[in-house]
């Protein structure tokens, strides 16, 4: 009975994804004809095909799989050339009546785009436009058809990919190099216009039939979904260099491996994702599977042609590290070239052989790779001029690409992103908004030809990704390690520019850059030494900071703030006072300054809260009660002014919480603790509602509801008390055996034991306290013998812990 | 474009010591299909491979090895190959979880992350196993379809002109198997 059901409504399932989603309802009805069963199985299918869909939305069918369209634009197609998990190729034609005039055109299935990169689509197609070159099919126009699917319409080239077109036509290892050659002079030429095209491979040369190449797909596959790419081209994998393999985002140094492997392809037949091609193609050709056929003799011959400087350009194209790798397209074409011109040329096949082997042996060091290498002098000089002479043409569509890659980064960056962020349950979306961003800025930093102020906009711009991954002073990405990556790269190009015509400005970043990277090492590794040597060096750059600069103010209250912050770390709450009380006072001359900037208020909040946490932790709960009144203040006015803020949300809430916490040391004051963390409680449903993956978010919710357990107890409501604590001890300790999961998590979950031991102990219940400490006492040690543990945390809970266990649990 | 070791072994089957040409088989399957099996369970086994013994190289072996022992040993090329051992290499994946979850008596739960096209959620691998049996009951050939892509790797546009059907046949039916396994699973 069911199995029927089943099979029949995937049938009627097969056949409704034909019709128009709106009038599936009724086609359904019908289809079913009163067999409630059989409509609701159908109904769930095209639910759960929706939810699947919405991970990869293609708008209903993939293009590919319609038929034929009859024009697309301005033309009629002709022919379909081709399909595949990118799309189709089809022949069309122009024939507005002026004149015939045929092109291919590439019709890329709308799932292949990210959401976001359909505005980038545009820009990047007029850019990919002005790209004109003899073996570059060039790119005519494009646009999105009435289906949403993207397309391009470029040269038509007649002919055969670059291998097959090498096979059928038995090309020697000379005639091979000479068309890689040309293809190299292609890259180059696109690489001067800044345009990268990283998806080089046999497929996408294609060979016309006058023989020249001519490469497709320029650019293209950057606009593409990655995971999507490689999902559909398990056989490029092979060309990526270890860093594309490893999802950095593609850089000249990319093409010119991919060059380097096809031109190994080419000549050894080996297919291209022989994972570890470490055998020499001159050893390769003896053994290719390829060349199975051909006799030994051809093989031997062959193979004695790559043998030496071939292998060795192969290996310098290909080197794994990429500034060991040719610097451009152009110096692998020089080295190929010197390999045509040292080859004696008018000699028969015995002589020719012998004689190519006694020139090898007279010049022994360059077989040994040597080639590579001192040719690059020349080869330097030679790419100098060629950029030279091109400069005045290149540096005009440079400018307008720099401007038009900064816009767009900048729009990525702030205004989209910004929208994002007061959008609920956007965390996804924002981090791939982040994650092109940080590609743009990345290339741009990368452009070697990009002018000092474009670099400082690139560093900036990467300082700002760093604070969306994990930046305090928003509701972040929680990604650390991508963070602490990008505020490396911005820093290395900050140094790159220092003592040049920004050093002001450049000082002003690299005081950003420390105090960052202070604040990341106190959150995540908390090497609180290395956080100190950091603010030093933020400190020293501050002081190379124009005073007329309007940014200097907020810079100083950061770097206050964060010192006040590691001075509650380590221990030095004198100190933490001191730098607190002067981030408070710099912060009120912020807010008095500008009320409306978000980064003011923020500061101001964290400020208080680090002169709160000093005198709490330095002097006493009572006598901390006020500045945590305080405290409650601006993070209420935060909030209020800042409604869809959650960060404003978030810090009214951690304020309650601290308040709270602090009536519950004073002892009598239970109720009032209650009450204050009942109002902690109250506004966390929204800040979860609001992104439920939020992991900061998260953090905060298990902190109110530990301390809730703590004061209900307190106030004589025990069993409710321990009741919450249980529950929460159950999700710490999940979230810390969970695989990876940071040191931050393991200290939640020991200070979660050691309170509901407290918990268990305070109200007479030792024999259950007893087992909860020694739990607590494990987690705190293995914490400290990895060096895990702060200053705080030994001072306080571990100590406090100690000490219960060695006077309760005889 | 590539070379088909596997065959060569039709050739050798039915003929002399059937001990050597067995292993000689295994060798040549082994040499022929090593990475892309390695590929397969690579993908499969995501971050939780750590938690099996099981080791890609292994599985490829252990694969060859299932197979071999089939009567019929006739692979029309790599699709076709890679075609008929997509249940076997599903099949032991999930013996070895079994395995390890009996020594075990708190064994982590081995997840798969189904690929964007399939929902790109994270999954029990034996969940999926007994989805798919249970689709295997109401719909082979729905669920074989999911075997070939998943276990196997191999793209819709290979099983189409393996089953000799179009393309648009085979995503309307992988479509389906996808909403069904999508609506098991998230109920199960």
């Amino acid at each position: 009975m069911e199995t029927s059901l089943s099979l029949r409504s995937l049938a009627l399932f097969e056949d409704a994804l034909d019709i128009p989603p709106d009038e599936r309802a009724e086609w359904l009805a019908q289809a079913c004809g009163g067999d409630q069963a059989l409509l609701t199985e159908v109904k769930r299918l095209l639910a759960a095909d929706e939810l699947a869909e919405r991970a990869m939305p293609t708008g209903g069918l993939s293009p590919d799989d319609a038929p034929m369209p009859a024009r697309i634009g301005h033309y009629r197609i002709v022919d379909r050339l081709g399909q595949g998990g990118m799309g189709d190729v089809f022949a069309a034609a122009r024939d507005d009546g002026l004149f015939e005039h045929v092109v291919a055109i590439k019709r890329v299935r709308p799932s292949l785009f990210p959401a976001t990169a359909q505005a980038l689509f545009d820009r990047e197609r007029r850019a990919l436009a002005t790209l004109s070159h003899r073996h570059i099919a060039q790119l005519y126009d494009g646009g999105v058809d009435e289906t949403g699917a993207p397309f391009f319409i470029m040269e038509l080239v007649r002919g055969a990919p670059i291998d097959r077109y090498v096979t059928d036509n038995d090309l020697s290892p000379r005639q091979i190099v000479e068309k890689v050659i040309q293809v190299c002079e292609a890259v180059q030429h696109a690489h001067q216009n800044l345009i990268v095209h990283a998806d080089l491979k046999p497929a996408n040369i294609l060979v016309n039939e006058a023989g020249d190449p001519k490469i497709v797909d320029f650019g293209v596959a950057r606009l593409l979904r990655e995971e999507e790419a490689e999902a559909m081209h398990p056989q490029t994998r092979g060309y990526a260099s270890p860093q594309r393999a490893a999802g950095a985002s593609p850089t000249p140094a990319d093409d010119v491996f991919a060059l380097g492997v096809v031109l190994r392809v080419l000549l050894t037949g080996e297919r291209a994702d022989m994972e570890d091609a470490t055998t020499l193609a001159s050893q390769a050709i003896e053994t290719s599977e390829a060349f199975a056929s051909r006799p030994p003799e051809w093989r031997h011959r062959r193979s004695r042609m790559v043998q030496g400087d071939l292998d060795a350009i192969i290996a310098r194209a290909c080197a794994p590290k990429a500034e060991l790798r040719y610097p451009a397209a152009i110096a692998l074409a020089a080295d190929l070239r010197a390999w045509l011109e040292i080859r004696p040329l008018a000699a028969k096949a015995h002589d020719r052989l012998h004689g190519f082997r006694r020139f090898l042996r007279r010049r022994r060091w360059r077989v040994a790779g040597g080639v590579a290498a001192t040719l690059a002098l020349v080869i330097g000089l030679s790419v100098t001029t060629a950029l030279w002479t091109q400069a005045e043409t290149a540096r005009r569509q440079a400018e307008q690409r720099f401007t038009e890659v900064r816009s767009l980064a900048k729009y990525l960056l702030y205004d989209v992103y910004d929208r994002l962020e007061r959008t609920p349950h956007s965390l996804a979306m924002r981090r791939d908004v982040a994650r092109v961003a940080q590609g743009y800025l990345n290339q741009l930093a990368d452009a070697p030809s990009a002018p000092a102020d474009v670099l400082l906009e690139a560093a900036d711009g990467l300082v700002r990704v760093a604070d969306l991954q994990a930046g305090r002073s928003r509701p972040n990405l929680d990604e650390f390690d991508e963070a602490v990556k990008n505020l490396d790269s911005a820093d290395a190009i900050a140094a790159r520019l220092s003592g040049g015509e920004y050093q002001a400005r450049v000082a002003g970043l690299r005081a950003g850059i420390a105090v960052r990277r202070a604040a990341l090492v106190m959150n995540s590794t908390q090497d609180l030494d290395a956080a100190g040597s950091l603010l030093k060096a933020a400190r020293e750059h501050l002081g190379e900071v124009k005073t007329s600069d309007p940014a200097r103010l907020a810079l100083a209250t950061r770097i206050a703030l964060e010192g006040a912050i590691l001075g509650n770390w380590k221990g030095d709450y004198a100190v933490a006072r001191a730098r607190a009380e002067e981030a408070v006072t710099l912060a009120g001359d912020l807010l008095a300054r500008d009320r409306a900037a978000r980064e003011h208020w923020y500061l101001a909040s964290r400020s208080q809260d680090a002169l709160a946490e000093a005198i709490y932790y330095g002097v006493g709960e009572a006598a901390s009660e006020p500045e945590y009144r305080r405290l409650v203040a601006v993070t209420s006015d935060f909030a209020n002014a800042n409604p869809d803020d959650m960060l404003g949300r978030r810090m009214v809430i951690e304020a309650h919480w601290a308040l709270g916490t602090t009536l519950l040391g004073v002892g009598g004051r239970a109720a009032e603790a209650v009450s204050e963390l009942d109002r902690a409680a109250v506004l966390l449903p929204g800040l979860l509602a609001f992104e439920p993956d939020d992991e900061g978010a998260i953090r905060t919710e298990r902190i109110v509801l530990a301390a809730r357990a703590q004061a209900l107890a307190t106030a004589g409501r025990f069993e409710e008390g321990v009741a919450l604590l249980r529950g929460q001890l159950d999700i710490n300790t999940r979230a810390a055996e969970a695989p990876g999961a940071r040191p931050e998590l393991l200290r939640s979950q020991g200070v979660t034991l050691a309170m509901l031991a407290d918990l268990y102990a305070d109200n007479g219940a030792v024999r259950e306290a007893c087992p909860l400490y020694a739990k607590a006492v494990a987690v705190f040690t293995g914490l400290d013998q990895r060096g895990l543990l702060s200053q705080l945390d030994r001072d306080a809970s571990f100590k406090m812990v100690r000490q219960r266990q060695e006077t309760l649990c005889r | 474009m590539i070379a088909q070791g596997c065959c060569r072994v039709t050739e050798l089957n039915g003929q002399g010591d059937k001990a050597r040409e067995l292993s000689a088989a295994r060798d040549a399957l082994l040499r022929a299909h090593y990475d892309e099996f390695r590929r397969v369970a690579g993908r499969v086994l995501n971050g939780d491979a750590a938690a099996l013994k099981i080791q890609p190289t292994d599985l490829a072996h252990e694969a060859v090895i299932r197979l071999s022992n089939l009567e019929r040993l006739e692979f029309k090329g790599r699709t076709h190959f890679l075609s008929l051992s997509a249940r076997v290499m599903r099949q032991i994946l999930i013996d070895e979880i079994r395995r390890m979850r009996a020594q075990k008596r708190q064994a982590p739960p081995v997840s798969t992350e189904l690929p964007p096209e399939m929902g790109a959620q994270s999954i029990d691998l034996e969940d999926l196993d007994r989805a798919l049996t249970k689709l295997e009951a109401v719909a082979p050939d729905h669920a074989r379809l999911v075997d070939r892509r998943y276990f196997a790797g191999l793209t819709l546009e290979e099983i189409a002109e393996l089953d000799g059907v179009s393309v648009r046949t085979v995503k309307r039916q992988w479509r389906a198997a996808r909403a069904w396994l999508v609506a098991e699973l998230g109920a199960g």
